[in-house]
């Protein structure tokens, strides 16, 4: 009988001697309590966080298959087609699941129009983690849009407030503690709005007939952003032309400039 | 000149045009027309400024079809609804003049080639720049790099260009004042039209002060939007051998459709590009080529994929986003998806009249709008067919379950109202022949976008003006062959 440190010796000296000489090993693994193979290089992409298993769960489920998901069948659709022996596979793979959009194999998860293929990779992804493998996702990483949206005159703005606050307190504060802006408009046509504070966006409610917008501000985005005296631009996006106009600038005064205010703001 | 509060006694009858409606359609003929030695009559029901919309506003009807803002999509004062136009630019297609067979009723007694120099003439009065290029503009490469391009076999781009937009009452209203052959004439409301032998012989005209006046004109030009042309025609009875007057309301459908995560370089959101020396705000639509329209079934289309500035947790929801980044080990940035689709002309969507009446004694109008049921069916494959598309050129979209179901975006009406007077070779199919003279009447015309057949996806003023230039040629030629 062999230990078990042992085993896992000879598996990566086969691992090894094989990649050498050309031969894919496949990883054993057990899911369900059945025991499954799995090509190495898609193990390796699997593992790197190419694909989702919060995708591939909801995909199971739907199929009505998330607590018996067949995944030898899975993984011999991902692969068939596939070259078994290729140090590109994902480039195989996006070619392969731009040929399911081409020739109509397309699933649907979540209203996402998507590609049999990954819809299957994102499932092996799942049954991967429910079977004990580690993916390192990486972390979503986006910029902050709107300095890229261009200027235009979407309303025209006739009043809007409160215009400022003392640092590290809310304004126009709401019974849940949020703060709110109000924006009256000379008219406003039917659009998808949304107002910014500074980079960030804003719980926006359009209420058309009394050409009104109100934004909440939450308490932890107060907190952020009267944390210090300075003056924030606020904005008024419209996102179904891309397009942004300022609003104002609201200023986040000092308490001690609060302590000395006349009153004449 | 124009007369405000003066009542309707200063009038200098007779007219050689008389036009009724000072929106874009009516000060753009009237000031095409002036210097050709005519005697012009414009007729403006409302003032310089906007007044309330209340109850009692002549605007006000009756829906009885698809939720509709007849009162608040349309205005009652010097400049009409070019006071409320976002300035949206864009020729109907050639496409949309020819007879195809996804799109019933469809094909325009004239082309786009009889509208052209009319259309480059119209980019000047709508001040839209276009870089130098004229009508060229809509269909340039602004250097749009990346995945769908012009030489895809499947798309085409289609772009937008701006006006300021030209508040045609404010921009055009000192040119009105200085022309001497131009009575523009303030709270003037035109109650109906009366016929003799062919030819209408007389308009009466309603002040807010209840003076009224007949008007008597060589040729007489509605020119007061779909919904008013048809009232008046309807309470008129006059100009419907067809039975096609108030048939055929349609406004543009369209909105939010759904999602999309690309990879590529989308360029399909308003952006200013350079041009030579010069800046140019275009919008460029991603449209189907004429051949991938006719193989899908689709009517003309246009989508625009501006950038989503918040993030909605939907869209990370499901991994849809990082499975793509490391699919195509590149960043995807999401969009929203919205469509202009081309509707289709329904003669049961239809302007009637009630038996209320305004404050004029002029009835009420009751709209029904209705769309075909072709539309929703068109608006199901153009998404069914958007997920295979942009998923071959590396992106995906994401439809919104109740769109995907059929049903049109919330709001999806855009004030385009147009179709109730037709525009039709032959007499029995529509009311008004290629010149805009109503098949049954040798000097009724009418102009604006309730002539169009078809609509496009296009936003109407560009066209509206450019039908306006080439009515006010035909009057003049007109005239003159008369004086002759």
């Amino acid at each position: 009988m062999l230990s078990a440190s042992r085993r896992r010796f000879l598996l990566a000296a086969g691992v090894a001697a094989a990649a050498a000489a050309g031969v894919a090993v496949y990883r054993s693994m057990r899911v369900g309590g059945v025991g499954v193979h799995l090509h190495p290089q898609l193990e390796a992409l699997i593992a790197a966080g190419n694909f989702s298993a919060d995708l591939g769960a909801k995909y199971l489920e739907n199929l009505g298959l998330l607590a018996n998901a067949p995944f030898a069948l899975l993984h011999d659709e991902v692969m068939d087609g596939l070259p078994k022996h290729s140090d590109r596979l994902l480039v195989e793979i996006a070619g392969k699941v731009e040929r399911d959009f081409a020739e109509g194999r397309i699933c649907r998860v979540d209203g996402w129009q998507l590609a049999a293929t990954e819809c299957r990779l994102a499932a092996l992804a799942f049954l991967f983690q429910q079977a004990g493998g580690r993916i390192d996702a990486p972390p979503v990483e986006e910029g902050s849009p709107i300095s890229e949206l261009p200027e235009a005159a979407i309303a025209q703005l006739e009043s809007w407030g409160p215009r400022s606050a003392t640092v590290g307190e809310g304004f126009n504060v709401q019974p849940d503690g949020s703060s709110a802006l109000w924006f009256r408009f000379a008219e406003m046509d039917p659009q998808s709005y949304e107002m910014y504070f500074g980079a960030n966006p804003l719980r926006t409610s359009v209420v058309p007939s009394r050409n009104l917008i109100t934004a909440t501000v939450t308490k932890g985005q107060v907190r952020q952003l009267t944390s210090k005296p300075g003056e924030i631009p606020v904005y008024l996006v419209n996102s179904a032309q891309g397009s942004k106009q300022l609003m104002g600038r609201f200023r986040v005064r000092s308490k001690s400039a609060e302590s000395t205010r006349d009153g004449s703001e | 000149m124009i007369f405000s509060n003066v009542g309707l006694g200063r009038l200098r009858l007779p007219y050689d045009v008389a036009i009724y409606g000072a929106g874009p359609a009516g000060i753009s003929l009237a000031l095409a027309l002036s210097g050709g030695g005519l005697r012009i009559g414009l007729f403006e029901a409302g003032g310089v400024d906007p007044h309330a919309v209340g109850a009692d506003h002549p605007y006000q009807g009756e829906n009885l079809g698809r939720p509709y803002n007849l009162a608040g999509t349309r205005l009652r004062y010097l400049g009409g609804t070019s006071n409320h136009w976002g300035g949206w630019c864009r020729p109907l297609d050639p496409l949309d003049f020819a007879v195809r067979p996804q799109v019933p009723l469809s094909g325009w007694p004239i082309d786009r080639e009889a509208l052209n120099p009319y259309l480059e003439a119209a980019l000047e009065v709508c001040e839209v720049p276009s870089g130098g290029l004229g009508l060229a503009a809509f269909e340039h490469d602004f250097g749009y790099q990346g995945f769908i391009h012009h030489d895809h076999p499947s798309f085409r781009v289609k772009n937008f260009l701006f006006s300021p937009p030209t508040r045609f009452g404010v921009r055009y209203r000192q040119d009105l004042e200085d022309a001497e052959d131009i009575e523009c004439v303030l709270d003037a409301t035109l109650v109906r039209l009366t016929a003799v032998d062919g030819a209408v012989d007389g308009a009466l005209l309603a002040s807010s002060d209840g003076s009224r006046r007949q008007v008597q004109a060589d040729r007489h030009v509605l020119a007061m939007g779909a919904v008013e042309n048809a009232r008046t025609l309807l309470h008129s009875h006059l100009a419907n051998s067809s039975d096609f007057v108030g048939r055929c309301f349609s406004d543009h459908l369209g909105g939010t459709v759904g999602k999309a995560l690309l990879s590529f370089n989308n360029r399909y959101f308003q952006q200013v590009v350079r041009v030579g020396e010069r800046h140019l705000r275009v919008l460029p639509h991603l449209s189907l080529s004429n051949e991938a329209l006719e193989e899908f079934e689709l009517p003309n289309l246009g989508l625009v994929m501006p950038r989503i500035s918040s993030r909605p947790l939907d869209v990370y929801g499901t991994g849809v986003k990082r499975q793509l980044d490391g699919l195509l080990q590149r960043k995807t940035q999401h969009y929203w998806v919205t469509a202009r689709i081309e509707n289709t002309p329904n003669p049961q969507s239809r302007v009637t009249l009630t038996n209320q009446t305004d404050g004029y004694g002029v009835p009420r109008v009751a709209l029904n709008w209705r769309v075909n049921a072709l539309d929703v069916q068109s608006m199901k494959r153009l998404c069914a067919i958007l997920g295979p598309l942009v998923g071959k050129a590396g992106g995906r979209v994401n439809i919104d379950y109740q769109v995907a179901a059929g049903e049109f975006p919330p709001g999806s009406h855009q004030a385009h109202q147009m179709g109730t007077t037709r525009m039709s070779a032959e007499a029995d199919g529509g009311v008004v022949n290629a010149d805009l003279r109503c098949h049954d009447l040798a000097n009724l015309y009418v102009a604006g976008s309730s002539v169009f057949p078809t609509f496009g996806f296009a936003n109407p003023t560009l066209a509206i003006v450019a039908l306006s230039l080439r009515l006010a040629e035909h009057l003049r030629r007109q005239a003159g062959a008369a004086h002759a």
